[in-house]
């Protein structure tokens, strides 16, 4: 419809005219801007103990994966003149300086051959940081969008608790050692025999806590609606469950890491030509007491690097709660 | 409920079905069986054709394979039908292809396991030597066997069918008819080890009748007998052989006897003489360490063992322990109902449950509930010497006596124990591995509920203060650092600081009790951790619940908020798990028990995965997920009984 113009003859002609109803103006939401994971980052950087946490991680992170970039490591490695001299084998640092020059890299003693601990030490650390990093990333990722179907079909949910329970029945040591006997040893096939069932406990987690959220009105009046099963578990429900599984991580970093040093101490870890944490603990376990040097540096990364990783992923947990937002 | 309970039970049998299934898979098909042979010494001395035949006894062994030989097949046909001659001729296996065709029983027998699916393994002998010196190369005797894997089924069915058996009164007859004793004329050479195992089996015995020599007539073999005894503490190194004189009546007597050592290379040929002297006294032996070269194995007589008279039942009053008790004649045990000061103090030897065996031929279950450490000599009266009041130093446990199959008891040993009930198990001085790792997986958790639960209750009222705050850092450092490390720091501090002893191997420790100080504490630190952060998570859920914000306005004091209230509700959950961690004692902890050496149940399943035992697998993996199951049925009864609301059966509660 056209609008008749309105002619005032009170001298202002010019000076004001008329604009239409925006529809779409109207709509607009005129209260701060949020952005989710701004926020998120907000609340976690608010609390100052989190900086020092975060600082030592980088820390760590920096010395695992950019430390053995310059000061490359590898077992019997011709470079190592120790190699040679059987008196530089097992030395502590005061030991060793005695016969030797200080050098930065025997700051922490030598290992049985020789070897300089401190750089073992970094390339072990970058050897379980990548293991608990792309196991934890592989059986999340799996194991959060079965999970969410499990919870969601009553029908794939009694086959898959049924799986479920035989699958957990199974010592894991031993399907641990038959797939190693199958695949072979090897980094890779590690990483194949953590996730072949570890997805499974992450997905019966997820489960459980679809199950509690699937039933809520809001999802039962999307089913009326008809949106299908796979939209409202990424869309309805997934969301709502962000900082469950933050926190999820949080404890499954650790967990490989602590499981790495289980399984290398029982002799079905990594091969020999790994170094690794759990190798270089299992290693100097025996004569822990002898050689202390050996064996806590190790126990010690490993110790801080889960507790970092747990109380970090926690407070990222607990930043991702909308609900903290405020 | 009961209904429910019912299915329960029925889904929890086709869960422990399915993981026997799939470990049955896992174990035999997925697993190649040469990895048995892994750190196997005996492998590598074995050559040519005895090493293929010896692979594949080690398989049928360990329940890979069904192996059938040439021999064994014949045997059990034709001893009965054919005369002596005939079935000297039917058992000849040639050395070489080309006279395989003068034996037809060779042909027989390709066909028959052939048809029935079996695999047929001929080997032909191989010769060193040219003309006159020719001599078949050491280790390549010829053989013809007939072989089959077993499949998963099958193994399933056999684990399952072999779990119950009963004892009856015609236990020994029947024994003795299926296994009918031989007498073997000529030579008998034992080839390995493992056929000493396979006699010890066969006969159930810890004697072995072996005989004889070639030139004996038919008379006296059966008064000859070569007895040869085996003690089972290191198989390889001691036998004790004796001759033994036999008058066909029922009488032996004992003519030489000798202790031999097996040669360390490995070689336990074995071959026994017994030699006619001048005035035709057996008095002249020889016993050789070695030999290879051929088995000639010749014509077996079968005889019969004594029959058992007054078969029957019986309650008596039973000296050893002064109670009374069941005892048996004809049955396998003796005693089938008894009391003793062993844990659980009254026993049964009626149904016998078996879980199979480990690579080592022990049953499953006597690896778990068998005493342990050394031998324990007692002053004890043998069974004829009852209250007699003549003692001896054993270390016997006459409570366990079973029948003695063997066909030469010395009338020494039956003297002292009046009957043939002679094989017993001993006494040892420590407790099993299952006693050792529930003391102190209980100890555990009792200090865990103790002490986890109030700490709980303490955090969750204190909530966000400096308490709540060191019980949490108390929870991350148990979550976060690898429970090797910190029980090393446990073992570190608990050996420095108190003087602890922390090495369960370590005999010269006098108070045995501090021993357990330090494993305790290992295993309970998780378990508070566990206990605290479970019981502070509930507190606060049940903090913000609509009845305890009721209960306030109301005007009750946090107190009793608290005791009265949050508390009942918030326990329930956690009593849920009380049958678990206590059923869960059972299993052991690896870490802990390897650290101290302590000789507990941990270390067998992984010690057992490690060592591709899969008898042992099978049996202990039964076990602990029954258990598991078990324990979480019990779990939910228990919390139905703690909470009248929860009720499982689908109608509700009326």
């Amino acid at each position: 419809m056209e609008k008749e113009p309105i002619i005032m003859n009170d001298g202002l002609d010019g000076l004001f005219e008329f604009v239409d109803t925006d529809s779409f103006e109207s709509e607009k939401i005129t209260a701060p801007r949020y952005s989710y994971w701004k926020s998120v980052g907000r609340v976690f950087f608010r609390k100052k103990s989190n900086w020092v946490f975060l600082g030592i991680l980088v820390l760590i992170l920096f010395m695992s994966f950019v430390w053995p970039l310059f000061q490359p490591f590898s077992l019997n490695d011709p470079a190592n003149e120790n190699l040679l001299h059987p008196e530089t084998f097992n030395n502590s640092p005061a030991e060793y300086f005695m016969s030797h020059p200080f050098e930065f890299k025997y700051i922490l003693g030598t290992a049985s051959n020789g070897d300089s601990l401190w750089n073992k030490l970094w390339t072990a650390s970058r050897t379980s940081l990548s293991l608990a990093f792309i196991c934890t990333i592989i059986n999340m990722a799996i194991g959060i969008v079965l999970g969410a179907i499990w919870g969601l079909s009553k029908k794939f949910d009694l086959i898959m608790t049924q799986i479920y329970s035989i699958i957990g029945s199974i010592p894991s040591v031993l399907l641990f050692s038959v797939l190693s006997y199958v695949i072979g040893v090897g980094f890779w096939s590690f990483v194949l025999a953590l996730t072949v069932t570890g997805w499974l406990g992450i997905a019966f987690f997820i489960r459980t806590q679809v199950i509690i959220i699937r039933d809520r009105e809001y999802n039962l009046a999307s089913k009326t609606l008809g949106t299908n099963i796979f939209t409202i578990a990424f869309r309805n429900i997934l969301p709502f469950m962000i900082s469950v599984i933050v926190t999820l991580i949080a404890t499954e970093l650790p967990s490989y890491v602590s499981y790495e040093v289980f399984l290398s101490y029982i002799g079905i870890g990594l091969s020999a030509n790994d170094v690794s944490i759990g190798q270089m603990i299992n290693a100097a376990s025996t004569s822990w007491m002898i050689r202390p040097w050996q064996f806590w540096p190790p126990v010690i990364v490993s110790a801080v690097v889960s507790i970092v990783l747990y109380v970090v992923g926690q407070n990222v947990g607990d930043a991702s709660d909308p609900r903290t937002h405020m | 409920m009961g209904k429910y309970l019912l299915k329960r039970i029925v889904y929890s049998i086709f869960s422990i079905i399915c993981v026997m299934i799939v470990m049955i898979f896992l174990l035999f098909t997925l697993k190649d069986k040469e990895v048995i042979f892994q750190g196997d010494p005996l492998l590598s001395k074995k050559q040519g054709n005895d090493k293929e035949y010896y692979k594949n006894s080690k398989w049928e062994k360990y329940g890979y394979i069904d192996l059938v030989e040439f021999e064994t097949y014949i045997n059990e046909n034709y001893s009965k039908t054919l005369d002596y001659e005939e079935y000297e001729k039917a058992m000849y296996l040639p050395n070489d292809e080309k006279d395989d065709i003068k034996n037809p029983k060779i042909q027989e027998f390709i066909d028959y396991y052939e048809a029935r699916g079996y695999t047929i393994t001929r080997l032909y002998s191989q010769y060193s030597g040219r003309g006159d010196n020719k001599e078949v190369k050491p280790g390549y005797d010829p053989y013809l066997f007939a072989t089959k894997n077993h499949s998963t089924f099958h193994r399933l069915g056999s684990f399952f069918s072999n779990m119950f058996t009963f004892e009856t009164v015609n236990d020994v007859d029947n024994f003795v008819k299926e296994n009918e004793l031989e007498i073997t004329k000529g030579y008998y050479v034992i080839n390995s080890v493992n056929e000493w195992d396979d006699f010890y089996k066969y006969w159930g015995a810890k004697n072995f009748k072996l005989n004889l020599n070639s030139d004996l007539s038919d008379d006296d073999v059966k008064k000859y007998i070569v007895n040869i005894g085996v003690f089972e503490e290191d198989l390889v190194e001691a036998y004790e052989w004796n001759v033994m004189y036999y008058d066909g009546e029922g009488t032996f007597t004992k003519l030489f006897e000798n202790n031999l050592t097996i040669d360390e290379t490995g070689e336990y040929y074995f071959i026994l003489n017994v030699e006619k002297d001048a005035n035709g006294i057996f008095n002249k032996f020889s016993g050789e360490t070695l030999l290879s070269g051929s088995n000639p194995v010749s014509k077996k007589e079968k005889g019969s063992l004594i029959e058992v008279e007054n078969k029957g039942i019986q309650i008596i009053w039973d000296e050893y322990s002064n109670m009374p008790a069941l005892v048996g004649n004809g049955t396998t045990h003796r005693y089938l109902i008894y009391f003793d000061d062993k844990f659980p103090f009254i026993h049964q030897n009626i149904v016998h449950f078996s879980l199979g065996y480990s690579n080592d031929d022990n049953e499953v279950l006597s690896k778990l509930f068998d005493q342990t450490g050394e031998i324990l000599l007692k002053e004890q009266e043998y069974p004829a010497n009852l209250g007699t009041g003549i003692t001896e130093p054993t270390s016997l446990d006459f409570h366990t006596a079973t029948y003695s199959y063997s066909s030469v008891l010395s009338s020494e040993e039956i003297s002292k124990f009046g009957s043939r009930y002679t094989v017993c198990e001993v006494h040892k001085k420590d407790v099993s591995r299952v006693a050792y790792s529930f003391f102190i997986g209980i100890m555990a958790t009792l200090l865990a509920y103790f002490i986890g639960i109030p700490l709980g209750i303490l955090m969750a009222r204190k909530k966000d203060k400096l308490t709540d705050k060191i019980g949490m850092g108390y929870i991350i450092f148990i979550i976060a650092v690898p429970s090797l490390a910190y029980i090393y720091m446990i073992t570190a501090i608990g050996s420095q600081l108190f003087g602890l002893p922390n090495n369960f191997a370590d005999s010269t420790v006098s108070a045995r009790w501090l021993l357990y100080v330090l494993p305790v504490v290992s295993l309970a630190m998780p378990g508070i951790a566990g206990e605290m952060k479970w019981v502070r998570r509930y507190m606060i859920d049940q903090e913000n619940s609509d009845y305890v914000k009721f209960a306030r306005s109301q005007g009750l004091s946090e107190k009793e908020i608290f005791s009265k209230h949050i508390c009942k509700n918030a326990i329930i959950p956690i009593v849920h798990g009380i049958p678990g961690s206590i059923i869960g004692c059972l299993s052991g902890a690896f870490i802990t028990e390897k650290v101290y050496s302590i000789p507990g149940t941990g270390g067998l399943l992984v010690n057992a995965i490690t060592n591709t035992d899969n008898g042992l697998i099978l049996g202990l993996t039964f076990l602990f997920s029954t258990l598991s199951i078990i324990s979480l049925i019990l779990g939910d009864i228990l919390l139905t009984v703690v909470d009248p609301r929860i009720s499982f059966s689908s109608g509700g509660r009326n």
